[in-house]
């Protein structure tokens, strides 16, 4: 059973729950889905637990009698026992936010490439790639999708959904870490070349990012 | 971790091994075997951080799938490891003579009171 079917089973017996478990099931789902494990394994454990509260919940006990008033260290426990990601699949984790947004850049900028050739504007400015535009798009994408998993982490569990708060002392380091990437990114930019990308060879590149994005990041 | 829980984790580590000497075993179905043997120190929850120990350990090996027989949903089953039986077999030595030993300690001070 490959982790897509994993997922759609989940989600099948999630509508299951009594609206009180699946509140408490729902912020185990995302606690353990956003820790550094492995996917497979990870799935496995949701599912069985999913099964367990259901089996539970027909006898009249509830998620909480099952796991504990404490499911943050329940699945803190939980976590500690699974298995790693192997590095393939933390280097692809890593590699692929990047790689979209760097995919997606590109479509804008051929098609601004593309009127100026049809309609007369100047093709050559709209060819400029900064390479240091590059790497801040890499670069803050990178940080930014971290800022955003480790606060979805952190914020699971809490009574009150509408009361999650941000946790200011990471969120500074985090902002620390993006102002420096864009302020290096300013600083480097005089230095690093500007590159000319023709508005086909942007199209091509947006191309070739959706192709590399369904096959090494999207697979089953 | 007190002594006293990691005797008990000790033990429940033994009971499980032996709960999957003979057949596959899925984690609900686990914690009613456990609890209709009278196991009532064992929160239910707390066999899964267990099983994903002794399957890192590789002491026991699980698989999800579906129930063939009767064509019930995808589980994950458990079975014991080459490495699971040598435990067990390890976990009966241990307990045998543990129990030999609180029994004797047990009945001497019983006769010395009575």
């Amino acid at each position: 059973m490959n982790v897509k079917k994993m997922i759609a089973e989940n989600n099948r017996l999630q509508a299951q729950m009594t609206p009180d478990n699946l509140n408490y099931y729902e912020d185990m789902v995302v606690y353990i889905r956003f820790s550094k494990i492995d996917e497979t394994q990870g799935e496995e454990l949701l599912l069985e637990m999913a099964q367990h509260i259901l089996e539970a919940q027909e006898q009249g006990r509830t998620a909480e009698d099952v796991f504990g008033t404490d499911p943050k260290a329940y699945c803190a426990d939980l976590v500690e026992n699974l298995p790693k990601p192997d590095t393939m699949s933390t280097l692809k984790l890593s590699l692929m936010i990047p790689w979209v947004a760097l995919t997606w850049f590109f479509l804008p900028q051929a098609l601004a490439g593309l009127l100026a050739i049809w309609f007369g504007g100047d093709v050559e400015k709209m060819s400029q790639v900064r390479l240091s535009t590059l790497l801040l798009i890499a670069g803050g994408s990178f940080v930014l999708i971290h800022l955003v998993m480790s606060w979805m982490k952190r914020t699971t569990f809490t009574k009150d959904k509408n009361k999650r708060s941000l946790n200011f002392g990471s969120m500074a380091v985090y902002l620390i870490v993006l102002a420096a990437i864009v302020g290096g990114g300013i600083l480097l930019s005089p230095m690093l070349p500007v590159l000319s990308v023709s508005p086909w060879v942007s199209l091509a590149l947006f191309a070739i990012g959706l192709a590399g994005t369904k096959l090494f990041f999207m697979r089953a | 971790m007190t002594t006293q829980s990691q005797m008990l984790k000790g033990i429940l580590e033994g009971c499980i091994l032996s709960l999957m000497k003979d057949r596959e075993v899925y984690g609900y179905e686990l914690s009613t075997l456990l609890a209709a043997s009278g196991l009532t120190f064992v929160s239910e929850g707390s066999i899964y951080p267990l099983l994903l120990r002794m399957q890192k350990d590789q002491l026991i090996s699980g698989t999800m799938r579906s129930d063939g027989g009767t064509g019930g949903p995808p589980r994950k089953y458990y079975t014991l490891t080459d490495k699971g039986r040598a435990a067990l077999a390890q976990f009966h030595e241990h307990w045998e003579t543990l129990r030999s030993s609180v029994d004797h300690i047990l009945s001497s001070q019983g006769g010395t009171t009575s």
